[in-house]
C-alpha cells in the first residue's frame, strides 16, 4: 500500500501527457526542466523504485495484483506519463523515437475513446506463454544503458529530438501499422520459440508425471513386483519380461502419451500466431471501415482509411488462407496419429488375448493343483493335531504302566511298545507328507513364476489398449485424485503448474530419475534446456512471462495493437529486470 | 478311580485304541496327503511340459507385437514429417 501511495506521488509529480508531448517538440525545455529541477533524478529513481516494488508486489500476489499493475500502467501511460518512463522511452534506442511518439499518439487516441470503448469482461489469466528469451531483446544492453543514465544524469539524459518528429508531424497510422519491421519479426520468432519452449516444458512436466505413474504401474504388473522389490525382480531369471517393460517404455517415449511432438506444437503455435494476426487485422479493418464510412471526417482521412482497409482485407484473406492450410495439415497429422493409435490399440488388445489364450489352460491346471494342495494342507494340519494328541496319549500310558502289578507288567509293556513303533511309523509318514507338500508348493510357485508374468503382461496390454489419444492426462489427473499414491510415494498430486511453481520440492527430472531408479530403466534423454527448465532456472522468466501475458491480454482487450503491446511489455521487462 | 484306570486290562485296552487311532492316522496321511501330492505332481509336470511348448510362441508373439509397434511409430513419425515438410514448403513459398 505504501508503494502505491508513493507511486501516486510520483505520478502527480510528473507532467501531463499533453505537456510531455509538447516537450518532445522542444527538447531544450525538457532538458532545462530536468536541469532546473533537482528533484528530477529523485523522481526518476522513485518511479523506478515504485514500479519495481509494484512488480514485486505482483510477483508475490500473483494474478491478484495484476490488475493493479495494469491500472497503474494504463493510468501512467494513458493519463500521466511519469518522467521516468518518458526518459526510458526516449533512451530506448532499439525502439526508436518516432515509434514511441506513435505509441503516445495511439495512447492518446485510446484515452480519448476510452469512454466510448466497450467495457471488456474480466480477462481470465492464461498459462504462461510467448515471452522471448532475454538475449533476443538485448535487455542487458538496455538495462546497462538505463543504469548508465541513472549514474550520470547530467551527461545527457535526453537525446535531442528532431523537430520533424514533433506531434504536429506524426506519421499516419497506416505507416505505423504497416511494413515489416525486422525487430518485430525477431520478436515474433522469439515469441514463437518461447511459446514452444514453454509448451515443451509443460509437456515434459505433465507427461513425465503421467508416464512415470503409468509405466510404473505396467512395470509392476508385468514383473509382479513392486518397485521396492527391485532387487528381487533383477534376480528373477525371466529377464525377458524386464526387457519387454523397457521396450514398452521406449515405445511410449517415441509415441508420446498425448501425441504432442515438437513439430505438432510448432504447427499449433503457428496457427495461434496467425489467429492472433487475423484478429488484430480484423479489428484494424473494422476501425478503417468505420472511419471510411464516417461522413463527418475529412475526405483525406476517409480516403486514407479506405486505402488501408483495402490493403487490410488482402492481408486478412491471406492470413485466413494460411491459417486454414496449416489447420488442415495439423488435422491430417492428428488424424494419422489417431489412426495409428487405434491400430496399435487393436494390436495390443489382440496380443493380450493371444497371450491369455495360451496361458489359460496352464492356469486352469495350476488352479486345480493349488486347490488340491490346499485340501492336502488342511489334512496335514488335522494330522498335526492328531499327532500331538496321540503322542500325549502314549506318554500317559507310559506313566500309568509304572503302577501296574509286576505280573501284568510284561503284557502292558508289549502293547505300549507296539503303539510306540506304530507312532514312529506314523511320524515318518507325516514328515514325508510334509516334505511332499512343501515340494508341491515350491513346484507350483515356480510354475506360477513362469506363467503369471505373462498373465500380468496380458493384463497390462489390455490396460494399454484402452489408452486413447489425449486421454491419458485426464485419466492421470482423475486417477491421482482418487488414488492413495500420494501417501505411498510421497508424490504430491499436483498439476503441471504447481509442479513448475514448486519445482524446488519435486520436479519432473526427479520423476524421471525415480522412474529409472524404481524400474531399472535406462536414463531417459533429457536435453540441457529441459534440465534447466525442470530445475527451475527459468522460474524468474516464467513469472515475468505470466505477468506479461496477462498484461498483454488486458491491453489487447483495451484495443492496443500487438506492436504497441510489445513495446509496452519491453519497457516492463526492462524495469522488471532492474 | 486311579486304581481302576491303572489296572493292566484298562491300560491294554487304551493302548489298543491308541494303536487303532495311529493306524487310522497313517491311512489318512496316505489317502488325504500323499495321494493328492502325487496328483499335484502329475499336474505340475503337465503344466511344465505345456509351458515349454508355449513359451516360444509367447516370446514370438510379444516380440512381433513390439516390432510391429515400433514399425508403426516409425511410420507415423515419417508421415508427420512429410505433412509438416509440406507445411514448411508452403511457408517458404509464401
Amino acid at each position: 500500500m505504501a508503494n502505491k501511495i508513493e507511486e501516486k506521488k510520483v505520478l502527480s509529480a510528473g507532467s501531463t501527457l499533453e505537456e510531455q508531448l509538447a516537450n518532445i517538440g522542444q527538447p531544450e525545455v525538457a532538458q532545462a526542466e530536468i536541469e532546473e529541477s533537482p528533484a528530477s533524478k529523485e523522481t526518476f529513481e522513485a518511479a523506478n523504485a515504485g514500479v519495481n516494488a509494484h512488480i514485486e508486489e505482483i510477483e508475490a500476489g500473483a494474478n491478484s495484483g495484476l490488475h493493479d499493475l495494469l491500472d497503474y500502467k494504463s493510468e501512467s501511460l494513458g493519463a500521466e506519463i511519469p518522467p521516468a518512463i518518458e526518459v526510458q522511452l526516449e533512451e530506448n534506442e532499439n525502439v526508436g523515437q518516432s515509434a514511441w511518439q506513435k505509441l503516445i499518439d495511439a495512447l492518446m487516441q485510446e484515452k480519448n475513446s476510452s469512454i466510448e470503448a466497450p467495457i471488456q469482461p474480466e480477462v481470465k489469466p492464461q498459462p504462461p506463454e510467448d515471452l522471448p528469451v532475454a538475449d533476443t531483446f538485448n535487455l542487458k544492453q538496455k538495462r546497462d544503458e538505463l543504469m548508465q543514465a541513472e549514474k550520470t544524469p547530467e551527461s545527457e539524459p535526453f537525446p535531442p529530438v528532431p523537430e520533424n518528429e514533433a506531434l504536429s508531424q506524426l506519421p499516419e497510422l497506416k505507416d505505423f501499422e504497416a511494413g515489416p519491421d525486422p525487430e518485430i519479426t525477431v520478436h515474433e520468432k522469439a515469441q514463437d520459440d518461447y511459446r514452444l519452449y514453454t509448451k515443451k516444458k509443460f509437456f515434459v512436466t505433465r507427461i513425465a508425471s503421467a508416464k512415470y505413474e503409468k509405466i510404473k504401474n505396467w512395470g509392476e504388473r508385468i514383473t509382479g513386483l513392486s518397485s521396492e522389490n527391485k532387487k528381487e525382480w533383477r534376480e528373477t531369471r525371466y529377464d525377458l519380461l524386464g526387457r519387454t517393460v523397457i521396450r514398452i517404455r521406449n515405445f511410449w517415449d517415441k509415441l508420446g502419451f498425448n501425441w504432442r511432438g515438437n513439430s505438432i506444437m510448432k504447427a499449433e503455435s503457428k496457427i495461434e500466431i496467425l489467429r492472433s494476426k487475423i484478429s488484430d487485422q480484423q479489428a484494424e479493418n473494422n476501425e478503417n471501415l468505420r472511419i471510411r464510412d464516417d461522413s463527418s471526417r475529412p475526405y483525406k482521412e476517409r480516403k486514407r482509411a479506405a486505402k488501408a482497409y483495402n490493403a487490410g482485407i488482402k492481408k486478412f484473406n491471406q492470413w485466413v488462407g494460411q491459417e486454414a492450410k496449416k489447420s488442415s495439415q495439423l488435422t491430417r497429422c492428428e488424424d494419422a496419429q489417431r489412426d495409428c493409435l487405434e491400430r496399435i490399440n487393436e494390436r495390443t488388445l489382440a496380443v493380450s488375448e493371444d497371450i491369455e489364450d495360451r496361458i489359460a489352460p496352464l492356469n486352469e491346471k495350476l488352479i486345480k493343483a493349488n486347490e488340491v494342495l490346499r485340501k492336502a494342507q488342511e489334512a496335514r494340519d488335522f494330522e498335526a493335531g492328531r499327532k500331538a494328541e496321540m503322542q500325549s496319549k502314549l506318554d500317559d500310558l507310559k506313566i500309568r504302566a509304572l503302577s501296574v502289578d509286576k505280573k501284568d507288567r510284561a503284557k502292558v509293556r508289549e502293547v505300549i511298545k507296539k503303539c510306540k513303533l506304530e507312532l514312529k511309523e506314523y511320524n515318518k509318514k507325516y514328515k514325508q507328507a510334509e516334505a511332499g507338500l512343501s515340494a508341491c508348493q515350491s513346484n507350483i510357485s515356480e510354475l506360477e513364476a513362469l506363467i503369471n508374468p505373462w498373465e500380468r503382461l496380458s493384463a497390462a496390454y489390455k490396460d494399454m489398449a484402452e489408452v486413447k489419444a489425449q486421454e491419458p492426462l485426464k485419466e492421470f489427473e482423475s486417477a491421482r485424485a482418487e488414488s492413495d499414491l500420494e501417501v505411498e510415494s510421497g508424490y504430491a498430486a499436483q498439476s503441471a503448474e504447481r509442479l513448475i511453481r514448486e519445482n524446488d520440492v519435486l520436479n519432473p527430472a526427479e520423476y524421471i530419475k525415480l522412474l529409472e531408479k524404481n524400474l531399472g530403466f535406462g536414463a531417459p534423454k533429457i536435453t540441457k534446456e529441459e534440465e534447466n527448465v525442470m530445475s527451475g532456472k527459468t522460474w524468474r522468466d516464467n513469472t515475468l512471462a505470466n505477468l506479461q501475458n496477462n498484461a498483454k491480454l488486458v491491453l489487447k482487450a483495451r484495443g492496443f495493437t500487438d506492436r504497441q503491446i510489445t513495446k509496452i511489455l519491453d519497457l516492463t521487462r526492462v524495469m522488471y529486470k532492474k | 478311580m486311579d486304581q481302576t484306570n491303572n489296572t493292566a486290562s484298562q491300560i491294554i485296552q487304551d493302548a489298543e485304541e491308541l494303536l487303532e487311532e495311529i493306524k487310522e492316522g497313517s491311512e489318512a496321511i496316505d489317502r488325504e496327503i500323499l495321494q493328492p501330492i502325487a496328483e499335484i505332481n502329475a499336474l505340475t509336470d503337465q503344466v511344465e511340459a505345456d509351458y515349454d511348448g508355449v513359451e516360444g510362441e509367447l516370446i514370438d508373439l510379444n516380440d512381433d507385437y513390439l516390432a510391429e509397434n515400433d514399425k508403426d511409430v516409425a511410420q507415423i513419425v515419417a508421415n508427420m514429417d512429410i505433412i509438416l515438410a509440406e507445411d514448411e514448403e508452403t511457408a517458404d513459398e509464401e
